[in-house]
Formats: C-alpha cells, sequence, structure tokens
C-alpha cells in the first residue's frame, strides 16, 4: 500500500518530480544500463574490470604474506635453517608449475601485457591470470628478490581480457581493455592510481588517447578504492617531511643522479647478459634455476634477510635512517645481484619494487655520505631515499614521466618535485646513453618478440607540412576575375591543375581540362562558376594530416596561419613520400617487421 | 533492408547487428555484479582472518619486545619492536614509543630520535614523545632543544593513561635537574617560580623542590623545604634524607646525624639514609671542631689527622718522583716544577708542625691545632689534585677542610 501511495505522488508531482521517480524506476529495472552508448557502457566496464582486479591484488597480497608466514616464519630476521631451505624449494616448486602448466608467466609481466595488447588482440590466457598469481604469491613469498607490481598488473590485463572474451567485445574493444585491466592491477599493487595511469600509458599503450585515458583512469581509481577499503589508508612509505632548503641541495641530487643512473646501467646489463646466458644452458637446467636462485638468494639472506621479497619494510627503515651508509650501499649492491638472479631465472616476478628498493638504499647511502663529509648540507637520509626511489625508477624502468609523478604521489609532498626532475632527468640521460635499449625493450626482444619500443617512438621526430613543401610554379587564378583572363593565364602555363584564390581566404582546384570545357561567359567571375574548394593546409601541421586531406587531390594550398590568403607553397603525395625518404625515418605505426 | 540501413556482406544489417551486440554486452553487467559482490563477500572473509592474524602477531611481537627490554635485552626489542611495527595497524604510537625506548636503551640514541621526530611530525603536541626527546636532547648535551621539548612536553597532552596533573609536574621537576646540572641557575629559578605556586601541599613535591635547591647550591631554601616537608609529613622519609643531606652539605655533621638517624628510625631499609649517616658520623668521629669535643679529645683527633696528611704526602711524593723518573722527557716542565715546589713547601710545613706532634705539646695550644688542620687540608687537596682522588680517612679529613676554610 505504502509503495503505491508513493508512487501516486510521484506521478502527480511536478515535472522534476516525475522524471526523477522515472530515472530511479529505469535504474531498478535495468532499462538505464541498456540505454547506455558503446562508449558509456565501456567507462562502466571499466569501474567494474577495476573492482574485480582490485579484489584479485588483494587476495594477491595476502597470499603473498601467508606464503611468507608459512615459508620464513613472521619475523624479519627469519630463522637461518628456513633461509637456507625456504626459497630453494618454493623455487623448485614453481620451476614445476611453469614448465609444465604455466609456460607463460616467465617474467614480470609488463612486455606479456604490451604483446596482448600488439599481437594477441587484447588475450591474455586464464591459466597465465592464474599462473602468475600463484607462482607470483608463492615466489616473493618465499624471498625471491621480486616484486609484487608486475604480476598484478599483468593478472589485471588477464582479468580484464576475461572479461572482454565473455562479453564477446568487439577486437577494438578487446584489444584496448587489457591495458585498462593493468593499470587497476597496478594501482591496487602499488596503492598508487596515477603512477599506474601513467606508466601505463608511457610504457604499455604509449598514447593519449581520450578513448582509453577516461578508463584506464576510472578502472585505476576503481581498484585503489577497492584496495584501500579492504588493506586500509595506509601509505605504502612512512615518507619523512622534506623541504628544499638550499638551491644548492640540488647538486647533492645531482650527484645522487649520477650514481642511479650508473646503477642502472649496471642493473640492467647485468640481467642483459645474464638472462641469455641462462637461457642457452641445457633445458632441464630451467627446472632447476629457480630453485638455484633461491639457494643463492637464501645463503645472502642469512646475513641480509632485507634483500628477499619485496622488501617495502628495509625501504621504510631507510627513509627513517634505520641504516648506516656502509649497510645502505651494501643492500644496494646485493639487491642488483639478487634481483638479476631471481628475474633471470625465469622466477616469476616484477622489477618495480627490486627498483625502488635499490634506488632507497643507494640514495640513503648517497645521504649518509654526505652526512658525514658534508654536514652543512643537513638533508635528511630519509629524503635522500626517497629521491632515489625515483631516480632508479627512471634509470631503469626508463618511465621518466612516471617516476616523477610516482615520488610526489608517494610522498605527497609537491616541494619535493624539484629534486626529483633533477637526480632522474640526470640518471635518465646517462642510462640512455650507456644502454641504449631499454629494459623492457631489451626483454622482449631476447624473448623474440618484437614490441614497439614506446621510447624509440617517443623520440620519432614529427615531420610537418612545412618539411615537405614546395614552391607553387604556376601563377594563381583569381577567382573574382573573369574565365577569359583563366583562360588566357592557362594558355601559357605549363601544370594541368591550378589554384585558384577565392574571397574569403577560400580556394578551389581546377584543371586545365575542366577549364576549357567551362562554356565562356563574360559577366560571371572564375569563382562563381567553380563548385570545387580545396582544403588548405598550414606549415605546422603533420604530415599525417596532409595525408589524410590529399585525398584525390593532385596538391594542396599551404597558406599562412594569420593570413588564409597568403600561399606559402603546395604539398603533393609525392612531397610527402620524400619528405619521409630524406628524413630516413619510417612513420610511427608503419615498422616494418625485421628482414 | 531491415532497418534502412547497408547490409553487411552476410545480408545483416551492420548497425541492428552492432546494437545486439552491446545489448548482448550489457545483459552481461548483472553477471559482472554479482561476480563483484561474491568477490567482496570472499576477500573480506580472508582480509578478515589476514587483519586478525596480523593483530595478533603484532600483539605477540610486542610483547616479546617488553619482555626483551625489561629483561635488558635492548636489542632483541629493538628487532621485536619493528617486527610488531610491520603488523601494526591500528595504536602503533605505543608500539613506536617502546621501539625508541629501545633504541635508546640499545645506546642508538640517533635512531630512537629518528623514531620519536617522525611520531612528533604526527603528533606535535603528544606530551609523552616530546619528554622522550627532551631527554634525548639532556642526554646530548643539547639544552636548548632539551627545554624547548620539556616546555612543549609540559604544555602539551597526555595519553588518556596518565594523570596530567601529576605528569606537568613530574616533568617540571625533570627540567628543574636538567637546568641544575647544567647549572642554569637563572633559568632554574624562574622555572621555580613558575612551579611553586602550583606545588600540591605534598611532602614529596616539597621534599622534590628541597632536592633542587640542594643541586643549585642554595641549602638555606632546601632546607626549609625539607623542613616544610616534614612538618606534611612526619614519617616521610625522603624529608628526613633530605635534610640530613643539606646538613652534610653545609658541614653541620651534628644535625646531619640527627636527621639520618630519625630517616633510619622510620625505614631501617633504606640504604641511602643508613650510608648518609654512616658518613655523618664518621665526619663527627674525625672533626676535632665538633662541637662538645673535650679538649684532649681534639687533641687525639688532630693528631691523628696530622699523621694521615703526611703519610699521603709521603705517598704523593713517591709516586711523584716516580712517575717523573719513569718520564722518557729528560726536560722538566714548569707545570712539573710548581708541583714538586708546592709539595716540597708542604713537606717543609709538616717538618715544621713535627716538633708539636705530642699530645702534651699540643694541649692547650689552640693556634698550633689550627695550623696543624690547616696543614692537613692543604695536604689532602694537594694530593687530591696531583695523585688522584683521596678515599677513606683521607677523604673525610679533605671534606672537613672544605667545610671549614672552603677554597682557601
Amino acid at each position: 500500500m505504502k509503495s503505491i501511495t508513493v508512487e501516486k505522488r510521484a506521478t502527480s508531482g511536478s515535472p522534476v518530480r516525475r522524471k526523477y521517480w522515472s530515472s530511479l524506476r529505469r535504474m531498478l529495472t535495468g532499462s538505464a544500463l541498456l540505454s547506455l552508448r558503446e562508449e558509456q557502457f565501456f567507462l562502466v566496464l571499466s569501474v567494474i574490470i577495476g573492482s574485480i582486479a582490485g579484489l584479485v591484488v588483494v587476495l594477491f597480497r595476502v597470499a603473498i604474506s601467508a606464503v611468507r608466514w608459512l615459508l620464513l616464519g613472521t619475523g624479519l630476521r627469519p630463522d637461518v635453517p628456513r633461509v637456507f631451505i625456504a626459497p630453494a624449494l618454493a623455487g623448485l616448486l614453481i620451476a614445476v608449475l611453469v614448465g609444465k602448466f604455466f609456460p607463460r608467466v616467465r617474467g614480470s609481466g609488463v612486455n606479456q601485457t604490451k604483446g596482448a595488447l600488439y599481437i594477441y588482440d587484447g588475450y591474455v590466457g586464464s591459466s597465465t591470470t592464474i599462473g602468475k598469481f600463484l607462482t607470483g604469491a608463492l615466489a616473493i613469498g618465499s624471498g625471491q628478490s621480486l616484486g609484487p607490481e608486475d604480476p598484478a598488473l599483468q593478472v589485471g590485463a588477464g582479468i580484464a581480457s576475461l572479461i572482454g572474451r565473455r562479453l564477446r567485445l568487439s577486437r577494438e574493444r578487446l584489444r584496448l581493455i587489457a591495458p585498462v585491466g593493468a593499470a587497476a592491477g597496478l594501482a591496487a599493487a602499488f596503492n598508487a592510481p596515477i603512477t599506474a595511469v601513467l606508466f601505463v600509458i608511457e610504457e604499455v599503450i604509449g598514447r593519449w588517447t581520450t578513448g582509453i585515458l577516461g578508463a584506464v583512469v576510472l578502472s585505476a581509481i576503481s581498484s585503489t578504492v577497492v584496495e584501500r577499503w579492504f588493506l586500509g589508508q595506509e601509505p605504502l612509505f612512512l615518507v619523512p617531511e622534506y623541504h628544499l632548503e638550499n638551491p644548492g641541495e640540488l647538486l647533492a641530487y645531482a650527484a645522487l643522479g649520477v650514481l642511479g643512473g650508473t646503477a642502472s646501467v649496471l642493473f640492467v646489463k647485468f640481467i642483459a647478459l645474464l638472462r641469455p646466458w641462462l637461457r642457452r644452458l641445457p633445458p632441464w637446467t630451467q627446472y632447476v634455476q629457480p630453485a638455484v636462485a633461491g639457494l643463492l638468494i637464501g645463503l645472502i639472506g642469512i646475513r641480509f634477510p632485507q634483500v628477499m621479497g619485496a622488501g617495502y619494510n628495509s625501504i621504510d627503515q631507510a627513509m627513517n635512517a634505520r641504516f648506516g651508509w656502509e649497510i645502505l650501499g651494501i643492500l644496494a649492491g646485493l639487491k642488483i645481484l639478487t634481483t638479476g638472479i631471481s628475474f633471470a631465472s625465469g622466477t616469476p616476478g616484477g622489477l618495480f619494487a627490486p627498483t625502488l628498493f635499490i634506488g632507497a638504499m643507494l640514495g640513503g647511502a648517497v645521504g649518509g655520505l654526505e652526512q658525514s663529509f658534508f654536514p652543512q648540507l643537513s638533508i635528511p637520509v630519509g629524503a635522500y631515499a626517497l629521491i632515489g626511489m625515483g631516480t632508479l625508477f627512471a634509470g631503469i624502468l626508463r618511465a621518466p614521466m612516471t617516476s616523477i609523478f610516482m615520488i610526489l604521489e608517494v610522498s605527497g609532498n609537491y616541494s619535493i618535485i624539484l629534486p626529483v626532475i633533477v637526480s632522474n632527468t640526470v640518471a635518465y640521460l646517462i642510462s640512455r646513453t650507456f644502454q641504449r635499449v631499454p629494459i623492457f625493450d631489451l626483454l622482449s626482444r631476447q624473448d623474440g618478440l618484437d614490441l614497439p619500443s614506446l621510447e624509440e617512438e617517443r623520440e620519432v621526430a614529427t615531420l610537418r607540412v612545412e618539411d615537405a613543401l614546395s614552391p607553387f610554379a604556376e601563377q594563381v587564378l583569381d577567382g573574382k576575375g573573369t574565365l577569359f583572363h583563366a583562360l588566357d593565364v592557362v594558355q601559357n602555363a605549363k601544370g594541368d591543375f591550378f589554384l585558384v584564390q577565392l574571397p574569403g581566404g577560400r580556394w578551389a582546384g581546377v584543371s586545365r581540362q575542366t577549364l576549357l570545357d567551362l562554356e565562356p561567359d563574360g559577366s560571371e567571375s572564375l569563382g562563381s562558376r567553380l563548385n570545387m574548394f580545396i582544403p588548405a593546409l598550414y606549415p605546422d601541421q603533420s604530415l599525417e594530416t596532409a595525408l589524410r586531406h590529399i585525398s584525390d587531390w593532385p596538391f594542396l594550398p599551404v597558406v599562412h596561419r594569420a593570413d588564409p590568403a597568403m600561399l606559402i607553397g603546395i604539398i603533393s603525395v609525392q612531397d610527402v613520400i620524400n619528405a619521409y625518404r630524406n628524413a630516413g625515418v619510417e612513420e610511427p605505426g608503419d615498422e616494418l617487421p625485421p628482414s | 533492408m531491415v532497418c534502412g540501413e547497408p547490409l553487411t556482406p552476410a545480408g545483416r544489417c551492420a548497425n541492428c547487428e552492432a546494437a545486439a551486440s552491446l545489448r548482448r554486452h550489457k545483459l552481461g553487467l548483472p553477471v559482472l555484479v554479482l561476480i563483484i559482490i561474491a568477490g567482496f563477500s570472499f576477500t573480506r572473509m580472508v582480509v578478515d582472518w589476514f587483519n586478525n592474524r596480523q593483530d595478533q602477531l603484532a600483539s605477540d611481537w610486542y610483547q616479546r619486545g617488553v619482555a626483551a627490554l625489561s629483561s635488558h635485552r635492548p636489542e632483541q626489542a629493538v628487532e621485536d619492536f619493528e617486527t610488531a611495527l610491520v603488523y601494526a595497524k591500528h595504536d602503533d604510537d605505543e608500539y613506536r614509543v617502546q621501539l625508541a625506548e629501545s633504541l635508546l636503551a640499545a645506546g642508538r640514541p640517533n635512531e630512537a630520535r629518528s623514531r620519536l621526530l617522525s611520531l612528533l611530525e604526527e603528533h606535535p603536541t603528544d606530551s609523552m614523545v616530546n619528554l622522550k626527546l627532551a631527554r634525548i636532547a639532556a642526554s646530548r648535551g643539547e639544552l636548548q632543544d632539551a627545554i624547548r621539548y620539556y616546555q612543549a612536553a609540559i604544555d602539551g597532552i597526555w595519553s588518556p593513561g596518565k594523570t596530567p596533573t601529576v605528569e606537568r609536574l613530574n616533568t617540571r621537576f625533570e627540567l628543574l635537574d636538567v637546568l641544575a646540572a647544567n647549572h642554569q641557575n637563572e633559568l632554574a629559578e624562574t622555572e621555580l617560580a613558575a612551579l611553586l605556586p602550583e606545588l600540591p601541599p605534598s611532602a614529596s613535591a616539597h621534599a622534590r623542590i628541597g632536592q633542587i635547591y640542594l643541586k643549585l647550591g642554595d641549602v638555606h631554601r632546601a632546607l626549609a623545604e625539607f623542613q616544610h616537608a616534614r612538618q606534611l609529613d612526619h614519617n616521610f622519609v625522603a624529608a628526613y634524607v633530605g635534610a640530613g643531606e643539606v646538613a652534610l652539605q653545609a658541614g653541620d655533621y651534628v644535625a646531619a646525624k640527627h636527621y639520618l638517624t630519625d630517616a633510619v628510625r622510620l625505614d631501617d631499609e633504606d640504604a641511602n639514609s643508613r650510608t648518609l649517616l654512616n658518613r655523618a658520623e664518621q665526619l663527627l668521629a674525625a672533626d676535632p671542631f665538633s662541637p662538645g669535643v673535650s679538649a684532649g679529645e681534639r687533641v687525639r683527633r688532630t693528631l691523628a689527622a696530622y699523621e694521615t696528611a703526611v703519610k699521603r704526602l709521603d705517598e704523593c711524593i713517591r709516586s711523584c718522583a716516580k712517575a717523573a723518573a719513569d718520564s722518557r722527557s729528560r726536560t722538566t716542565t714548569p707545570e712539573a716544577q710548581a708541583d714538586a715546589d708546592k709539595l716540597a713547601q708542604l713537606q717543609s710545613w709538616a717538618e715544621q708542625l713535627r716538633r708539636y706532634a705530642t699530645e702534651g705539646r699540643l694541649r692547650g695550644r689552640d693556634d698550633v691545632v689550627e695550623n696543624m688542620m690547616r696543614f692537613v687540608f692543604a695536604t689532602e687537596d694537594a694530593a687530591a689534585k696531583l695523585c688522584g682522588a683521596p678515599n677513606g680517612m683521607d677523604e673525610l679529613l679533605a671534606t672537613i677542610g672544605h667545610h671549614r676554610w672552603g677554597n682557601q
């Protein structure tokens, strides 16, 4: 009875109220859902993917902790027998799981997600997703020197891919949905949605398109909300307060950038050498490599347990000046060694956390050293550790924008931006100079996958109309003049196609034959006889834009932006081809397969 | 031409097919929502278990840390509290304070300070954190920082388990102790002026003030406070002990013995008052100028003091000569020469007094008694400077001399 009364009131009320009740009814009956347009539907789907990915990543993190408690105990310094045995035994089990059941879960997961986007039409197999969850949790929980972020990224992509396939999304949507899930997975694992969005845009998708950006942002936010709802609002690290007191401090951060860049090069080269070497060993060794890696890490872990696992607690301790600079330096060196061993052995796990660990330790060591020798600088060691994380991120993962925003997001401190930019840029430049191929591109090439190098793409110079235009040799016909006058001009000209300047800065194009076919009329202007307007281009527009507009015209006029009536030159298809040929670059997206 | 749009090669309407596909996608959404609901329920269950386990682990490791700290294993306590902090999600401030406490106990004040500073950033008005930082600063000799933190602790907020008035009073006393130890008498006077109006009418509070005056060297006000404390509570041992200490410091051994005897009577298990009483009795027994001492006894005590001082002087001369002989340097420094001259003068003085060093010759010669005791004090004073701190009878004589003649 009550609901009837409510409905009566609603329907008999004002138009606004009627509209409200109508919307509510539609929501409740699901008809609102059915009236969504495709773009809106995709955004709703992104939120759902983000939520599910968030849930799975929460379970992933719980699983890693549970495995650690089970295998290594609950103390910060595990008992010696456990440290010695657990990683090795877990490595053996991981090798069997990877070798027999989940062969595609090796490595970090970033390249696999890129592969899904560029090669497999968004397909990430369900067994890969499950396998990554299980083997990742086992590897990281047992102390292998790897992180959970990249696996979470791949698991998120896998979930998105599965949902996309179940809903039978179009090929185009299915291809885009994997990065949406990847952003969700990374955001939940790292508790940093901005970093996740930037990383996926910078390293996986490689371009800012409005179609995908909204979906990526929504999925990252929804997964972070889910993760925080379950695991709390606490940040990943307890970051010390920091303010740039003296611009001279930037020199210290530049020094950190130099050291961080050098360490990045060493780390990438170590993996670049060790990984193919291990792969060249007899196939049966694939089953023992993770175990041997675990054994070696266990041996190191007896004295330095900090290097085992993701190492977030140690990063936190480094930021709070818990270690002396000597220990910090040793830990940074050992982490490079252990992560290289773990990763090259094919153990599933990520490079994010180890990168941050190495950066924090190295930064802390530099901070400690500088405090010893230059006490007047008075920069807290924690600030160095924090900036060191971004430095190594820029140097190893070569995602410069992400590295800067990651530190801002993690620290919540805007005043740290200058030191971060200085240190990251120095490290990035050093890394690029001495290690030309970024780590993810290097790994994909070692795996025989020719994924597009997003760093190389970013650096491809965009050719513009001004790079290709040529002067117009013929006389421009005046649209206000008569046909007779135009025919006079054409008679003495060599070309077969002519530009006609119309009033208002518009242009028309006309062929010699069309002009000759027109019936002469002394009273009408040439412009009024023509209905073939031609698009004009500006010198700063890209050649890609020019190609879109040229279509059936032999050439297009290039005009001044401030004065569309002023002809600067013309551009033809041949001009564009010549410009690309002269520049010696391929057009983005048109890479040729390796010969 | 079903929908008035172009057909696909298969003869179907392209737009209608797309619309049908989109409708099919949307029908999948409720299923996904159900999956999310089920996923939330399952994850909630798992995370609840996880959180409970973490809470349990945090509590266990915290208890281990407390046990380690109380059994004087601070390094172990540090590790235990750090582990507890890894698992602690709630109320970890207490864990962090305990960790800082352990770090301090482990002789790692820099780390303790760093931990406390990060806590202070989050809770700038937390009195306990400020108090601990003040203690670290005081131990490092950073007096200004110590004063600032003590003041912040006094003005700050105490945790619910504490009684703010009591804690504030104790913190003020602690600050006064630090000021007195650092000879900041003016600042201490200012603090005392602020404290005295708020001082509760309790014997313990007045006794504490008396102790502070004692450290500041103001024996009169110290004695007044101890006596006030005695009036407030006749059985308050600390007041008697304090008064005894004041009397000892003032050289009034009789009064000291009186107060300390009362203290021991009130609590005969108090080791401090018993020790002080013994000392007062020894000083009384050794001092030739004690009130009520007969002339004969004064002579006997003076002769005993003289013999003790001569013996100390001979030992000191021998050790100085040996040190000079052992020294590789063949050249004598001016300081060494001055020391040798001083000892030689004292030896000469002892020789001059030697002929009076019998009871018969000394009886009735108060001037010689006075001179002999001056010699005793000068010898003990010089020997303390040149040959190490005195002990036993030498120390008692030095104290008596100090009380009688000061730094003459």
